[in-house]
């Protein structure tokens, strides 16, 4: 049961990895593509991670996995604060439709 | 706020030795998470710890971070419910074959006052549904929005209770949220 | 089980493959440090994948060790490669 839940997991992260690639060549600047990244992809890490939880079979394997999503997420959300803020003083307007 | 009232340097350290303490315990713990519970790794654990908990990583020189366990139970699964939809939300928008984003830039005033909280909460704007934030600046955050709706908004100032919640801050009276430019 | 995770291994690298092509069309430094950044977080889910395959518990090590690289990347990036002009607190024309 936890397996198939794990599948499941995974493959919804590896749907989401996907959606933020599409996102990244898709969309129209570098702001717009920092969305892409900085939300989708954390989720993603977080999904596979979870997943890869549901089949471990002992509790410091699945905190470690999860320090790690951790880290993913603070460096994240932190970097892309950092590169959009760069990015504005570098002065790259924002696409505007 | 007590440090800003002319405290001493003894007293200051007792006053650090709670937070010592936890940081103590804090770091411990991902040092038996990192090496998996084993023994023998202590040998160089231990060091590590003090040496680590003693350098204050990544803190400065800013007050004792003063949080909720409670608030923090409370944060958690509202921001994973919005980090969810703002995942959701942009992959939508990536994959829709004609939807494209609207952006636009805003100003958000911060209600939270300066320190950790206001950096916490630009870093956590990143990871809620349509939002980015660009700057951090006295009046509050620029943030640029990926699909222009007062929706991302208003989860915005949701979140911020949640962060003063969680920093364990007063509960701030009602400003209007947000302005456009 | 191993195909599976070994798939899904495969998949990402794909992703990462056609990543590249924002590094190579930029159009400015900051969209080719955003792939990086993917790729990054990428490269830690195909580690972990690995792991799955695997059982081989060192490579969720090594995607520590990449979660914390892959930050330092994006901060030496802003830093030092691209840095802003040097009094950061003046305010910003406004557009």
């Amino acid at each position: 049961m936890s397996a198939l839940a794990g599948v499941v997991l995974i493959v919804m992260g590896l749907l989401f990895f996907l959606s933020g690639t599409v996102g990244l060549l898709r969309f129209p600047d570098v702001f717009t593509r920092l969305h892409a990244i900085s939300k989708a992809d954390t989720l993603a890490l977080g999904l596979v991670c979870a997943g890869l939880a549901l089949h471990a079979d002992y509790g410091a394997l699945q905190l470690k996995l999860l320090l790690i999503w951790l880290l993913v997420i603070v460096s994240g959300a932190t970097c892309s604060s950092l590169i959009a803020r760069a990015a504005l003083a570098h002065g790259i307007r924002p696409w505007q439709r | 706020m007590t440090q800003l009232l002319g405290s001493t340097g003894i007293r200051r350290m007792m006053a650090d030795l709670p937070a010592l303490g936890a940081r103590l315990a804090l770091l411990a713990a991902i040092w038996w998470v990192l090496t998996g519970g084993s023994l023998s790794a202590w040998v160089w654990g231990v060091p590590a710890v003090l040496i680590a908990a003693c350098l204050r990583p990544g803190l400065g020189s800013g007050g004792a971070w003063r949080w909720s366990l409670m608030g923090l139970l409370r944060f958690v699964p509202v921001f994973a419910w919005y980090n969810v939809r703002g995942a959701l939300d942009v992959a939508v928008l990536a994959l829709h074959p004609r939807r494209r984003p609207d952006p636009v830039l805003l100003g958000f005033p911060l209600r939270l006052p300066p320190g950790p909280s206001r950096v916490f909460m630009t870093n956590l704007i990143n990871l809620l549904p349509g939002t980015l934030s660009t700057n951090l600046t006295a009046q509050g955050i620029e943030i640029h929005v990926l699909a222009g709706s007062d929706a991302n908004i208003r989860i915005l100032t949701i979140l911020e209770r949640r962060v003063a919640d969680l920093f364990a801050l007063p509960p701030a009276p009602d400003a209007p949220w947000a302005a456009k430019r | 089980m191993t195909a599976f995770y070994l798939a899904g291994a495969l998949f990402l690298l794909a992703n990462v493959v056609v990543a590249l092509a924002r590094v190579l069309r930029g159009p400015t430094a900051a969209d080719r440090m955003l792939s990086g950044a993917l790729m990054g977080t990428t490269a830690v889910a195909v580690l972990l994948l690995l792991y799955g395959a695997t059982g081989i518990e060192a490579l969720i090590d090594v995607a520590l060790i990449f979660a914390i690289l892959a930050a330092m990347a994006v901060v030496t990036f802003v830093r030092r490669t691209w840095p802003e002009d040097a009094d950061e607190d003046r305010p910003r024309e406004e557009p």
